[in-house]
């Protein structure tokens, strides 16, 4: 789904969003670089299925963001979290070939390991083919 | 005869046990799928997460079948970090991949129940 992936990027680095700026425009698919600065978002398609209904063509989409900050606190982590759904809830990306019908927000859990803060959003996208 | 027209009567208090009967063994069934399948994902490393992955009803009423992973009481807590991912480990999203994987048997299996 590569087109999808170049989407979610260029919404995210087009006119430095407040989320691009937060994290020094650090977002990587799938892999983030060895010794990657903190703060950073990883994002991974976790499951990409295609579903045929009456005439259209769908993709039932569920993307995965790992945001880590390294920091003490959590305040700024959460602050990640919220420029993130600003930029991303019901969000309309290009997807070059396919409609947007929805970009939602299934959830969302903070949680520490290993002096790493992480917060984890799920969003599902529905696509429909062009 | 027709002509002279028909009644039918039946019991349909026992037909919506019926049904209920039946469809609550197909969320059971669609259920332990999605758990067989979750376990299979699972990496094993001491079998303790795979062996938390249990199917339980649910407490509300018309509220289904759960698959539950992980607890504090035999510390697999972890699975979070199994199916979500660290900053040191990828994301194996066992569970997630599960319902997935057991899509198109659930679709089948409700299918032949209709």
């Amino acid at each position: 789904m590569r087109v999808l992936f170049e989407g979610i990027y260029s919404l995210f680095a087009t006119g430095f969003t407040t989320i691009y700026t937060n994290v020094g425009g650090r977002l990587y698919l799938s892999e983030a670089p060895q010794n990657t600065n903190f703060p950073y978002i990883v994002y991974y398609l976790v499951s990409d299925d295609y579903d045929f209904q009456f005439t259209e063509d769908y993709e039932d989409i569920l993307i995965q963001f790992n945001i880590f900050d390294d920091k003490v606190s959590p305040s700024n982590i959460s602050n990640y979290f919220e420029n993130l759904k600003i930029l991303y809830d019901w969000s309309n990306p290009v997807v070059v070939g396919y409609t947007v019908i929805k970009f939602v927000r299934e959830f969302a859990q903070l949680v520490r390991d290993d002096d790493v803060w992480q917060y984890t959003v799920q969003y599902r996208i529905l696509l429909e083919k062009d | 005869m027709l002509g002279d027209g028909a009644k039918i009567e039946w019991d349909d208090r026992q037909l919506t046990i019926d049904i209920n009967k039946s469809m609550d063994s197909k969320l059971r069934a669609s259920a332990e799928l999605v758990a067989s399948y979750a376990r299979k994902n699972v990496g094993i490393v001491s079998g303790k997460l795979r062996k938390s992955i249990k199917v339980e009803k649910s407490k509300f009423k018309d509220g289904g079948y759960l698959v539950k992973v992980g607890g504090h009481e035999d510390r697999t807590y972890y699975w979070f970090f199994v199916e979500y991912g660290t900053v040191d480990m990828l994301p194996t999203w066992f569970m997630r991949w599960a319902i997935r994987q057991a899509k198109a048997k659930i679709r089948r299996l409700f299918k032949k129940a209709a």
